[in-house]
């Protein structure tokens, strides 16, 4: 149980004001092979995950949508092709390595139109009150330090009828797939993050956050909390991944 | 209260759907007029329902809405599909009266209109599949076989009349049966003129004479 002057960083309690610089000294240092490294992690079921993701925020063309924490930009990518010309996506990340690395490999894949890109905090969003249809936040919620603040503020965000959709890690389901989860995460993972990153430790980081990140209960009713309404949630690959969503109305 | 639509489901629908649609040249504009109207589907005997948003990219589907839909379509899957057959096709006539609107039931017609104007061609797709020579060809069959198709159906809706008009008698022919209905609506007329002049006769009769 952390005190209100500190918070998680892993396994470690750091100071509320540390987080961010730490969080952002992780992804400054993993941001290049991010997109590799996901792929190698998750053997490229993260797409299947973002793909489920963007079908249960239910985003049709002409409306806008918010990405946050949104890295490399996979999910605006998909955001847009379903939004078409006629509606909006805001990438945004506190990250500016991230930022940066997401708009350059849209721009390369040709997408231009459509997108905007903004290098803000998930906690203090600069946007008018009921503002988004969509606001999602894949693998991003579970870095930020005060969570509660962040859903609070993405419900202000978000327009009467919208959906917030939480794409994050979560609590498996099953003694047996945990338990060769954890030896994955735990020796795996920082093996992997070495030889292909040259980083063990954000790797390892990675894994701790994930234990220490709520699960899929606590979460639902960290959003009722926040203030959404008909919260649910999907279990994707037996639990390691989980996809909340919330209405405001 | 439906579940929602399991989203997998939902996604390949909708792929199904867009690729469909994508053979045919001109989708998004017909669908444009539509745009911000949902029509909610709910197959009879399947405990969800699904979502059809039609919109300047064509038509999209959700699992799940936050408000309410405009429109509502009920009824047997083989019914709703049968809904999206062209018009004039025998198998649409009889099931359409099997479905149920609640709601903009004008939305759900303008619908089934774009889904019957569309005109898929699919013969630029296949053709880089087979090539144009087998194209071509398979074309002809196909096309040989959908008027032999018709032609069969109309052959056997004509015998079928025939052999329950003529030989058991078991229906009436149409001329025969307007005929009947004409002599029936004179002999109305004729009873209800009788009517008046009987009660016009009475009423004299009561009258005293001065």
């Amino acid at each position: 149980m952390t005190n209100s002057d500190t918070t998680h960083f892993g396994y470690r309690d750091v100071p509320r004001g540390e987080k961010h610089k730490l969080v952002r000294g992780v992804f400054d240092s993993v941001a290049g092979k991010y997109d590799v490294m996901n792929d190698l992690m998750s053997l490229g079921v993260h797409r299947l995950w973002k793909q489920m993701a963007l079908r249960l925020s239910n985003a049709r063309a002409g409306q806008r949508v918010l990405d946050l924490a949104g890295g490399t930009g996979d999910m605006s990518r998909l955001f847009r092709e379903r939004v078409g010309d006629s509606g909006r996506v805001v990438l945004s990340d506190i990250n500016a390595a991230m930022l940066s690395a997401g708009r350059d490999r849209l721009i390369d894949e040709g997408l231009v139109s459509g997108i905007d890109y903004a290098q803000i905090n998930a906690e203090q969003l600069p946007f008018p009150d009921n503002y988004f249809d969509v606001v999602c936040i894949a693998f991003g919620l579970r870095n930020v330090t005060d969570k509660d603040k962040a859903l609070e503020a993405m419900q202000r965000v978000l327009r009467p009828g919208g959906c917030v959709i939480i794409l994050e890690f979560s609590k498996p389901q099953g003694e047996l797939l945990s338990k060769g989860y954890d030896t994955y995460s735990f020796h795996v993972l920082p093996l992997l993050g070495k030889l292909v990153a040259n980083d063990a430790e954000s790797y390892r980081y990675l894994a701790e956050s994930i234990r220490m990140h709520p699960d899929q209960e606590t979460l639902k009713q960290m959003m009722l909390d926040a203030g959404f309404e008909r919260c649910s949630y999907h279990n994707l690959t037996q639990g390691i991944v989980a996809v909340h969503r919330g209405y405001k109305f | 209260m439906p579940q929602p639509c399991s989203p997998l489901l939902v996604e390949l629908l909708e792929r199904a759907i867009s690729q469909a649609l994508s053979l045919t040249p001109d989708y998004p504009q017909k669908f444009a007029p539509l745009a911000g109207r949902v029509v909610a589907v709910q197959p009879d005997g399947l405990d969800f329902c699904l979502y059809l948003c039609p919109g300047d990219q064509g038509i999209q589907l959700a699992e799940d809405l936050a408000g309410a839909p405009q429109a509502k379509v009920q009824g047997s899957p083989l019914a709703l599909l049968a809904c999206l057959l062209p018009e004039s096709s025998l198998f649409s006539d009889v099931f359409r009266r099997q479905i149920r609107i609640e709601g903009d039931a004008l939305l759900v017609d303008e619908l089934l209109k774009v889904f019957h104007s569309l005109n898929v061609d699919w013969q630029p797709r296949l053709s880089r599949l087979l090539g144009q020579a087998a194209t071509s060809q398979l074309s002809g069959w196909l096309q040989d076989g959908r008027r032999w198709q018709l032609e069969l159906l109309q052959n056997f809706q004509r015998d079928l009349e025939e052999y329950l008009q003529y030989e058991v008698e078991v229906v009436v022919p149409p001329a025969d049966a307007d005929s009947f209905l004409d002599r029936v609506d004179y002999l109305r007329n004729r009873v209800e003129q009788l009517a008046a002049r009987i009660d016009r006769l009475e009423a004299a009769g009561k009258t005293p004479v001065r």
